[in-house]
Protein backbone atom coordinates (compact mmCIF):
# COMPACT_ATOMS: atom_id res chain seq x y z
CA UNK A 1 0.00 0.00 0.00
CA UNK A 2 1.61 3.13 -1.00
CA UNK A 3 1.60 6.08 1.72
CA UNK A 4 0.23 8.39 -0.26
CA UNK A 5 -3.16 6.70 -0.61
CA UNK A 6 -3.57 6.25 2.90
CA UNK A 7 -2.88 10.04 2.95
CA UNK A 8 -5.94 10.16 0.50
CA UNK A 9 -7.68 7.89 3.00
CA UNK A 10 -7.02 9.87 6.18
CA UNK A 11 -8.10 13.36 4.63
CA UNK A 12 -11.32 11.21 3.56
CA UNK A 13 -12.12 10.31 7.24
CA UNK A 14 -11.24 13.56 8.40
CA UNK A 15 -13.70 15.12 5.85
CA UNK A 16 -16.28 12.47 6.85
CA UNK A 17 -15.64 13.81 10.46
CA UNK A 18 -16.06 17.06 10.02
CA UNK A 19 -19.64 16.19 7.69
CA UNK A 20 -20.70 14.20 10.50
CA UNK A 21 -19.98 17.04 13.08
CA UNK A 22 -21.82 18.93 10.26
CA UNK A 23 -24.88 16.76 11.13
CA UNK A 24 -24.34 14.35 8.09
CA UNK A 25 -25.85 10.93 8.29
CA UNK A 26 -24.88 9.80 5.23
CA UNK A 27 -21.29 10.50 6.79
CA UNK A 28 -22.01 7.91 9.35
CA UNK A 29 -23.10 5.34 7.10
CA UNK A 30 -20.22 6.32 4.94
CA UNK A 31 -17.67 5.83 7.95
CA UNK A 32 -19.80 2.73 8.99
CA UNK A 33 -19.41 1.40 5.42
CA UNK A 34 -15.22 1.83 5.76
CA UNK A 35 -14.78 0.96 9.81
CA UNK A 36 -18.19 -1.40 10.60
CA UNK A 37 -16.40 -4.91 10.21
CA UNK A 38 -12.86 -3.24 12.13
CA UNK A 39 -15.09 -2.34 14.90
CA UNK A 40 -17.27 -5.36 14.79
CA UNK A 41 -14.00 -7.79 14.65
CA UNK A 42 -12.57 -5.76 17.74
CA UNK A 43 -15.95 -6.16 19.64
CA UNK A 44 -16.05 -9.74 18.85
CA UNK A 45 -12.76 -10.31 19.67
CA UNK A 46 -12.90 -8.56 23.43
CA UNK A 47 -15.95 -9.96 24.38
CA UNK A 48 -16.85 -12.65 22.13
CA UNK A 49 -21.04 -13.03 21.96
CA UNK A 50 -22.10 -11.44 18.87
CA UNK A 51 -25.17 -9.91 20.21
CA UNK A 52 -23.25 -7.53 22.94
CA UNK A 53 -20.49 -7.13 19.75
CA UNK A 54 -23.81 -5.63 17.99
CA UNK A 55 -24.68 -3.28 20.64
CA UNK A 56 -20.90 -1.87 20.89
CA UNK A 57 -21.00 -1.18 17.08
CA UNK A 58 -24.37 0.70 18.11
CA UNK A 59 -23.04 2.26 20.85
CA UNK A 60 -19.44 3.15 18.56
CA UNK A 61 -21.32 5.00 16.13
CA UNK A 62 -24.03 6.46 18.54
CA UNK A 63 -20.75 8.35 19.95
CA UNK A 64 -18.87 8.96 16.63
CA UNK A 65 -22.05 11.32 15.61
CA UNK A 66 -22.48 12.90 19.31
CA UNK A 67 -18.57 13.20 19.48
CA UNK A 68 -17.28 13.87 15.87
CA UNK A 69 -16.89 18.08 16.98
CA UNK A 70 -14.30 16.89 19.70
CA UNK A 71 -12.70 14.23 17.56
CA UNK A 72 -8.76 16.17 17.67
CA UNK A 73 -7.08 15.13 14.11
CA UNK A 74 -3.51 16.00 15.68
CA UNK A 75 -3.87 13.32 18.52
CA UNK A 76 -4.88 10.23 15.97
CA UNK A 77 -6.13 9.34 12.76
CA UNK A 78 -10.00 8.56 12.73
CA UNK A 79 -9.11 5.09 12.80
CA UNK A 80 -7.61 5.07 15.32
CA UNK A 81 -9.69 7.20 17.58
CA UNK A 82 -12.99 4.84 16.38
CA UNK A 83 -10.58 1.75 17.50
CA UNK A 84 -9.72 4.04 20.55
CA UNK A 85 -14.06 4.15 21.54
CA UNK A 86 -14.45 0.80 20.22
CA UNK A 87 -11.97 -1.04 22.85
CA UNK A 88 -13.64 1.63 25.34
CA UNK A 89 -16.85 0.56 24.89
CA UNK A 90 -16.26 -3.05 24.71
CA UNK A 91 -13.82 -3.73 27.33
CA UNK A 92 -16.73 -1.36 29.39
CA UNK A 93 -19.25 -4.16 28.59
CA UNK A 94 -16.94 -6.50 29.28
CA UNK A 95 -16.07 -5.06 32.81
CA UNK A 96 -20.22 -4.98 33.49
CA UNK A 97 -20.73 -8.83 32.53
CA UNK A 98 -17.42 -9.76 34.90
CA UNK A 99 -19.67 -7.89 37.92
CA UNK A 100 -22.57 -10.04 36.96
CA UNK A 101 -21.20 -13.38 37.88
CA UNK A 102 -24.61 -15.35 37.62
CA UNK A 103 -24.41 -14.57 33.76
CA UNK A 104 -21.04 -15.67 33.32
CA UNK A 105 -21.54 -19.15 32.45
CA UNK A 106 -24.02 -19.01 30.36
CA UNK A 107 -21.95 -16.00 28.55
CA UNK A 108 -18.81 -18.05 28.71
CA UNK A 109 -20.85 -21.20 26.85
CA UNK A 110 -22.32 -18.72 24.24
CA UNK A 111 -18.67 -17.28 23.80
CA UNK A 112 -17.03 -20.67 23.20
CA UNK A 113 -18.94 -21.10 20.12
CA UNK A 114 -17.51 -20.26 17.03
CA UNK A 115 -17.42 -16.96 15.64
CA UNK A 116 -17.56 -15.50 11.89
CA UNK A 117 -14.70 -15.91 9.83
CA UNK A 118 -12.52 -12.43 9.42
CA UNK A 119 -13.42 -10.18 6.25
CA UNK A 120 -10.52 -8.63 4.31
CA UNK A 121 -11.59 -5.78 2.05
CA UNK A 122 -9.95 -3.08 0.26
CA UNK A 123 -10.95 -0.62 2.99
CA UNK A 124 -9.70 -2.58 5.96
CA UNK A 125 -6.16 -3.25 4.57
CA UNK A 126 -6.05 0.88 3.54
CA UNK A 127 -6.33 1.43 7.27
CA UNK A 128 -4.03 -0.98 8.01
CA UNK A 129 -1.22 0.91 6.72
CA UNK A 130 1.58 2.46 8.15
CA UNK A 131 1.43 2.56 12.01
CA UNK A 132 -1.21 -0.35 11.98
CA UNK A 133 1.36 -2.74 9.30
CA UNK A 134 4.54 -1.45 11.63
CA UNK A 135 2.73 -2.26 14.97
CA UNK A 136 0.96 -5.48 13.65
CA UNK A 137 4.76 -7.11 12.77
CA UNK A 138 6.25 -5.38 15.97
CA UNK A 139 3.66 -7.47 17.49
CA UNK A 140 3.75 -10.67 15.40
CA UNK A 141 7.74 -10.60 16.81
CA UNK A 142 7.11 -9.86 20.04
CA UNK A 143 7.83 -13.51 22.20
CA UNK A 144 4.91 -15.00 23.51
CA UNK A 145 5.71 -14.06 27.26
CA UNK A 146 5.11 -10.76 25.90
CA UNK A 147 2.41 -10.49 23.40
CA UNK A 148 0.10 -12.41 26.09
CA UNK A 149 0.67 -9.86 28.54
CA UNK A 150 0.00 -7.41 25.80
CA UNK A 151 -3.16 -9.07 25.03
CA UNK A 152 -4.55 -9.23 28.32
CA UNK A 153 -4.22 -5.84 28.97
CA UNK A 154 -5.97 -4.68 25.39
CA UNK A 155 -8.43 -7.50 25.00
CA UNK A 156 -9.74 -8.19 28.26
CA UNK A 157 -8.77 -4.58 29.90
CA UNK A 158 -7.12 -6.46 33.02
CA UNK A 159 -5.15 -4.17 35.13
CA UNK A 160 -1.14 -4.98 36.02
CA UNK A 161 -2.33 -6.54 38.92
CA UNK A 162 -5.46 -8.24 37.73
CA UNK A 163 -2.68 -9.66 34.89
CA UNK A 164 -0.43 -10.76 37.62
CA UNK A 165 -3.40 -12.68 39.32
CA UNK A 166 -4.31 -14.85 36.56
CA UNK A 167 -0.90 -15.54 35.29
CA UNK A 168 0.38 -16.29 38.27
CA UNK A 169 3.10 -14.48 36.73
CA UNK A 170 4.92 -11.49 39.70
CA UNK A 171 3.54 -8.20 39.59
CA UNK A 172 6.64 -6.65 39.30
CA UNK A 173 7.57 -9.11 36.17
CA UNK A 174 4.54 -8.38 34.97
CA UNK A 175 5.17 -4.61 35.17
CA UNK A 176 8.37 -4.61 33.48
CA UNK A 177 7.40 -7.03 30.84
CA UNK A 178 4.57 -4.61 29.98
CA UNK A 179 6.54 -1.69 29.71
CA UNK A 180 9.73 -3.42 27.41
CA UNK A 181 6.49 -4.87 25.41
CA UNK A 182 5.36 -1.54 24.98
CA UNK A 183 8.80 0.07 24.18
CA UNK A 184 9.48 -2.29 21.44
CA UNK A 185 6.17 -1.53 19.75
CA UNK A 186 6.75 2.29 20.32
CA UNK A 187 10.22 1.88 19.07
CA UNK A 188 8.92 0.54 15.42
CA UNK A 189 6.71 3.86 15.41
CA UNK A 190 10.00 5.95 16.08
CA UNK B 1 6.60 8.83 42.63
CA UNK B 2 9.06 10.43 40.95
CA UNK B 3 9.27 11.42 37.60
CA UNK B 4 11.08 8.50 36.37
CA UNK B 5 8.91 6.42 38.23
CA UNK B 6 5.67 7.96 36.46
CA UNK B 7 7.21 8.04 33.46
CA UNK B 8 7.96 4.30 33.32
CA UNK B 9 3.75 3.98 34.22
CA UNK B 10 3.06 5.82 31.08
CA UNK B 11 2.88 2.96 28.69
CA UNK B 12 0.75 0.81 31.49
CA UNK B 13 -1.57 4.13 31.85
CA UNK B 14 -1.52 4.18 27.69
CA UNK B 15 -2.99 0.42 27.81
CA UNK B 16 -5.49 0.85 30.79
CA UNK B 17 -3.33 -1.72 32.59
CA UNK B 18 -3.15 0.43 35.23
CA UNK B 19 -4.99 -0.07 38.80
CA UNK B 20 -7.04 2.95 40.49
CA UNK B 21 -4.69 4.61 42.55
CA UNK B 22 -1.35 4.36 40.17
CA UNK B 23 -3.83 5.94 36.83
CA UNK B 24 -4.88 8.69 39.09
CA UNK B 25 -1.27 9.94 40.08
CA UNK B 26 -0.17 9.56 36.52
CA UNK B 27 -3.00 11.42 35.14
CA UNK B 28 -2.58 14.31 36.88
CA UNK B 29 1.39 14.18 36.64
CA UNK B 30 1.11 14.14 32.84
CA UNK B 31 -1.35 17.30 32.94
CA UNK B 32 1.45 19.08 34.62
CA UNK B 33 4.62 17.66 32.87
CA UNK B 34 6.22 19.36 30.14
CA UNK B 35 7.41 16.06 28.52
CA UNK B 36 5.13 13.17 29.38
CA UNK B 37 2.41 14.21 27.32
CA UNK B 38 4.25 14.05 24.01
CA UNK B 39 5.53 10.69 25.01
CA UNK B 40 1.80 9.23 25.87
CA UNK B 41 0.87 10.19 22.59
CA UNK B 42 3.31 8.21 21.03
CA UNK B 43 1.83 5.72 23.19
CA UNK B 44 -1.44 6.07 22.62
CA UNK B 45 -0.90 5.84 18.96
CA UNK B 46 1.12 2.64 19.57
CA UNK B 47 -2.48 1.08 21.44
CA UNK B 48 -4.73 2.18 18.47
CA UNK B 49 -2.55 -0.07 16.41
CA UNK B 50 -2.73 -2.73 18.59
CA UNK B 51 -6.50 -2.50 18.09
CA UNK B 52 -6.15 -2.53 14.68
CA UNK B 53 -4.86 -5.76 14.35
CA UNK B 54 -7.98 -7.89 15.42
CA UNK B 55 -9.02 -9.46 12.13
CA UNK B 56 -11.88 -7.30 10.68
CA UNK B 57 -15.57 -9.20 10.91
CA UNK B 58 -18.61 -8.47 8.24
CA UNK B 59 -21.48 -7.43 10.88
CA UNK B 60 -24.74 -9.15 10.56
CA UNK B 61 -26.21 -7.34 7.66
CA UNK B 62 -29.03 -5.33 9.66
CA UNK B 63 -26.64 -3.88 11.65
CA UNK B 64 -26.26 -1.29 9.36
CA UNK B 65 -29.78 0.12 9.83
CA UNK B 66 -30.10 -0.50 13.31
CA UNK B 67 -26.97 1.88 13.86
CA UNK B 68 -28.40 4.42 11.25
CA UNK B 69 -32.06 4.25 13.02
CA UNK B 70 -30.50 4.72 16.17
CA UNK B 71 -28.12 7.90 15.25
CA UNK B 72 -31.26 9.55 13.31
CA UNK B 73 -32.91 9.10 17.04
CA UNK B 74 -30.46 10.89 18.37
CA UNK B 75 -30.86 14.21 15.73
CA UNK B 76 -33.83 14.22 16.12
CA UNK B 77 -33.51 14.60 20.09
CA UNK B 78 -31.66 16.95 19.59
CA UNK B 79 -33.65 18.97 17.00
CA UNK B 80 -36.25 19.14 19.13
CA UNK B 81 -33.73 20.00 22.26
CA UNK B 82 -32.64 22.86 18.70
CA UNK B 83 -28.77 22.35 19.93
CA UNK B 84 -27.11 25.64 18.22
CA UNK B 85 -24.70 25.07 15.29
CA UNK B 86 -25.95 21.46 14.70
CA UNK B 87 -28.49 21.22 12.61
CA UNK B 88 -29.23 17.35 11.37
CA UNK B 89 -29.88 16.33 8.10
CA UNK B 90 -32.58 13.57 7.24
CA UNK B 91 -30.99 10.54 5.96
CA UNK B 92 -31.63 10.54 2.07
CA UNK B 93 -30.54 7.65 0.52
CA UNK B 94 -30.55 9.33 -2.88
CA UNK B 95 -27.63 11.68 -1.86
CA UNK B 96 -25.54 8.79 -2.26
CA UNK B 97 -25.09 10.19 -5.84
CA UNK B 98 -23.84 13.04 -4.50
CA UNK B 99 -20.87 11.62 -3.06
CA UNK B 100 -17.45 11.51 -3.98
CA UNK B 101 -16.41 8.43 -6.34
CA UNK B 102 -14.30 7.34 -3.77
CA UNK B 103 -17.45 6.84 -1.29
CA UNK B 104 -19.47 5.32 -4.35
CA UNK B 105 -16.68 2.68 -4.86
CA UNK B 106 -17.87 2.05 -1.45
CA UNK B 107 -21.30 1.77 -2.30
CA UNK B 108 -20.50 -0.86 -4.65
CA UNK B 109 -18.08 -2.42 -3.01
CA UNK B 110 -20.93 -2.83 -0.48
CA UNK B 111 -23.40 -3.98 -3.27
CA UNK B 112 -20.99 -6.72 -4.40
CA UNK B 113 -20.57 -7.86 -1.03
CA UNK B 114 -23.98 -8.55 -0.14
CA UNK B 115 -24.41 -9.56 -3.74
CA UNK B 116 -21.68 -12.46 -3.17
CA UNK B 117 -23.65 -12.85 0.11
CA UNK B 118 -26.82 -13.55 -1.00
CA UNK B 119 -25.14 -15.88 -3.71
CA UNK B 120 -23.20 -17.90 -1.31
CA UNK B 121 -26.43 -18.23 0.84
CA UNK B 122 -28.30 -19.42 -2.06
CA UNK B 123 -25.77 -22.11 -2.84
CA UNK B 124 -25.87 -23.03 0.26
CA UNK B 125 -29.52 -23.88 0.15
CA UNK B 126 -29.59 -25.13 -2.71
CA UNK B 127 -26.89 -27.67 -1.29
CA UNK B 128 -29.39 -28.22 1.22
CA UNK B 129 -31.86 -28.93 -1.27
CA UNK B 130 -30.37 -31.15 -3.28
CA UNK B 131 -29.28 -33.18 0.24
CA UNK B 132 -32.96 -33.09 0.99
CA UNK B 133 -33.72 -34.87 -2.24
CA UNK B 134 -30.70 -37.19 -1.98
CA UNK B 135 -32.48 -38.36 1.20
CA UNK B 136 -35.72 -38.77 0.12
CA UNK B 137 -34.84 -40.42 -2.34
CA UNK B 138 -32.72 -42.77 -0.55
CA UNK B 139 -35.69 -42.95 2.08
CA UNK B 140 -37.55 -43.94 -0.95
CA UNK B 141 -35.12 -46.70 -1.55
CA UNK B 142 -34.72 -48.06 1.56
CA UNK B 143 -38.69 -48.48 1.99
CA UNK B 144 -38.93 -49.97 -1.21
CA UNK B 145 -35.78 -52.60 -0.02
CA UNK B 146 -37.79 -53.00 3.17
CA UNK B 147 -41.42 -53.58 1.20
CA UNK B 148 -39.67 -56.34 -0.60
CA UNK B 149 -37.76 -57.77 2.05
CA UNK B 150 -40.87 -58.13 4.08
CA UNK B 151 -42.70 -60.19 0.93
CA UNK B 152 -39.13 -62.18 0.58
CA UNK B 153 -39.62 -62.72 4.40
CA UNK B 154 -43.27 -63.74 3.60
CA UNK B 155 -42.87 -66.16 1.29
CA UNK B 156 -40.08 -67.89 2.71
CA UNK B 157 -42.22 -68.26 5.74
CA UNK B 158 -45.13 -69.37 3.62
CA UNK B 159 -42.45 -71.86 2.37
CA UNK B 160 -41.26 -73.04 5.18
CA UNK B 161 -44.46 -74.14 6.69
CA UNK B 162 -44.73 -75.82 3.32
CA UNK B 163 -41.85 -77.92 3.75
CA UNK B 164 -42.45 -78.02 7.70
CA UNK B 165 -46.11 -79.42 6.75
CA UNK B 166 -44.61 -81.74 3.90
CA UNK B 167 -41.45 -83.48 6.22
CA UNK B 168 -44.13 -83.58 8.76
CA UNK B 169 -46.34 -85.77 6.01
CA UNK B 170 -43.64 -87.84 4.89
CA UNK B 171 -42.02 -88.30 8.39
CA UNK B 172 -46.02 -89.55 10.00
CA UNK B 173 -45.94 -92.96 11.47
CA UNK B 174 -49.13 -93.69 9.69
CA UNK B 175 -48.30 -92.35 6.49
CA UNK B 176 -49.82 -93.56 3.21
CA UNK B 177 -48.88 -92.49 -0.08
CA UNK B 178 -50.61 -93.00 -3.23
CA UNK B 179 -49.97 -92.53 -6.51
CA UNK B 180 -52.09 -91.15 -8.94
CA UNK B 181 -52.17 -91.94 -13.13
CA UNK B 182 -53.47 -89.73 -15.83
CA UNK B 183 -56.66 -90.71 -17.02
CA UNK B 184 -58.24 -90.16 -20.48
CA UNK B 185 -57.04 -87.32 -22.25
CA UNK B 186 -53.72 -86.67 -20.19
CA UNK B 187 -52.28 -90.09 -20.00
CA UNK B 188 -48.93 -88.64 -19.59
CA UNK B 189 -49.60 -86.95 -15.95
CA UNK B 190 -48.66 -88.60 -12.86
CA UNK B 191 -49.04 -87.20 -9.61
CA UNK B 192 -48.60 -88.68 -5.98
CA UNK B 193 -50.14 -88.34 -2.66
CA UNK B 194 -48.96 -88.04 0.93
CA UNK B 195 -51.46 -88.76 3.70
CA UNK B 196 -51.56 -88.68 7.28
CA UNK B 197 -54.60 -88.53 9.75
CA UNK B 198 -51.92 -86.44 12.17
CA UNK B 199 -50.00 -84.33 9.81
CA UNK B 200 -51.97 -84.05 6.87
CA UNK B 201 -51.88 -84.34 3.25
CA UNK B 202 -49.69 -83.94 0.51
CA UNK B 203 -50.19 -83.72 -3.45
CA UNK B 204 -47.46 -83.43 -6.18
CA UNK B 205 -48.22 -83.66 -9.74
CA UNK B 206 -46.22 -83.73 -12.84
CA UNK B 207 -46.88 -83.27 -16.35
CA UNK B 208 -50.55 -81.54 -16.38
CA UNK B 209 -52.14 -79.84 -19.24
CA UNK B 210 -52.56 -76.30 -18.74
CA UNK B 211 -56.34 -75.51 -18.51
CA UNK B 212 -58.40 -73.06 -20.07
CA UNK B 213 -58.96 -69.20 -18.30
CA UNK B 214 -61.53 -69.98 -15.36
CA UNK B 215 -60.64 -73.90 -15.11
CA UNK B 216 -58.84 -75.38 -11.50
CA UNK B 217 -57.56 -78.78 -11.06
CA UNK B 218 -59.56 -79.72 -7.98
CA UNK B 219 -58.14 -82.76 -5.49
CA UNK B 220 -60.78 -84.97 -3.93
CA UNK B 221 -60.45 -87.49 -1.14
CA UNK B 222 -62.85 -91.00 -1.81
CA UNK B 223 -63.67 -92.31 1.28
CA UNK B 224 -66.31 -95.12 -0.10
CA UNK B 225 -69.15 -93.13 -1.83
CA UNK B 226 -68.13 -89.67 -0.66
CA UNK B 227 -65.64 -87.74 -2.31
CA UNK B 228 -64.37 -84.80 -0.15
CA UNK B 229 -62.89 -81.71 -1.42
CA UNK B 230 -58.92 -81.37 -0.96
CA UNK B 231 -58.28 -78.06 -2.27
CA UNK B 232 -57.83 -76.40 -6.07
CA UNK B 233 -54.57 -75.68 -7.91
CA UNK B 234 -53.12 -74.61 -10.98
CA UNK B 235 -49.65 -76.19 -12.14
CA UNK B 236 -47.17 -74.15 -13.27
CA UNK B 237 -45.65 -73.38 -16.88
CA UNK B 238 -43.87 -76.89 -17.09
CA UNK B 239 -47.70 -78.77 -15.52
CA UNK B 240 -45.87 -78.99 -11.95
CA UNK B 241 -47.84 -78.45 -8.77
CA UNK B 242 -47.33 -79.10 -5.38
CA UNK B 243 -49.60 -78.52 -3.22
CA UNK B 244 -51.06 -78.87 1.10
CA UNK B 245 -53.76 -79.26 3.02
CA UNK B 246 -54.78 -80.19 6.47
CA UNK B 247 -57.11 -82.99 7.02
CA UNK B 248 -60.50 -82.82 8.93
CA UNK B 249 -60.20 -84.50 12.24
CA UNK B 250 -61.48 -87.82 12.91
CA UNK B 251 -61.15 -88.28 8.74
CA UNK B 252 -61.18 -91.73 7.64
CA UNK B 253 -58.39 -93.09 5.60
CA UNK B 254 -59.50 -92.19 1.87
CA UNK B 255 -60.23 -95.48 -0.01
CA UNK B 256 -58.56 -93.48 -3.11
CA UNK B 257 -57.68 -89.79 -4.23
CA UNK B 258 -58.62 -88.29 -7.70
CA UNK B 259 -58.32 -85.05 -9.57
CA UNK B 260 -61.43 -83.24 -11.54
CA UNK B 261 -61.29 -80.17 -13.60
CA UNK B 262 -63.72 -77.80 -11.93
CA UNK B 263 -64.80 -73.93 -12.38
CA UNK B 264 -62.20 -71.50 -10.61
CA UNK B 265 -63.32 -72.08 -6.72
CA UNK B 266 -63.90 -75.58 -6.84
CA UNK B 267 -66.91 -77.87 -6.60
CA UNK B 268 -68.74 -79.03 -3.28
CA UNK B 269 -69.08 -82.15 -5.43
CA UNK B 270 -66.40 -83.62 -8.22
CA UNK B 271 -67.39 -82.91 -11.96
CA UNK B 272 -66.98 -85.91 -14.04
CA UNK B 273 -64.68 -87.23 -15.57
CA UNK B 274 -61.62 -88.02 -13.19
CA UNK B 275 -58.02 -86.75 -14.85
CA UNK B 276 -56.35 -88.10 -12.69
CA UNK B 277 -56.86 -91.16 -9.73
CA UNK B 278 -55.09 -93.37 -7.72
CA UNK B 279 -55.47 -96.43 -5.04
CA UNK B 280 -53.72 -97.63 -2.02
CA UNK B 281 -51.67 -100.67 -2.38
Amino acid sequence: MLPGSSLADAERDRLAIRAVAGGSGDAVAELYDRYGATVYGLALRVLGQPDLAEEVVQDVFAQVWREASRYDAARSTVAGWIVMLTRTRAIDRLRARRARPDQVAAVDAQAAGPLPSPVSTPETSTLKAEDTQLVRGALARLPDQFRSLIELAYYEGLSHSEIAARTGIPLGTVKTRLRNAMGTLRSVLA
Amino acid sequence: MTHDELRESLPAFALGALDADERQMVAAHVATCETCPAELAELERVVMGIGLEAAPVTPPPGLKARVLERVAGLSASEAKRSMPGRTPVPFTPQRHHDRPAASSSMLRLALAASVLIAVAASFYAWGLRSEIVALRQSVAASSAEATTLRGELTTLRRNWVEVTRTMNVLKAPDMLKVDLKGQGTMPDAAGRAFWSRTAGLMFTADRLPALPAGRVYQLWTITGTVATGAGTFTPDAQGAVSISAIVPPGARQPDAFGVTIEPAGGSATPTLPIVLVGKPN
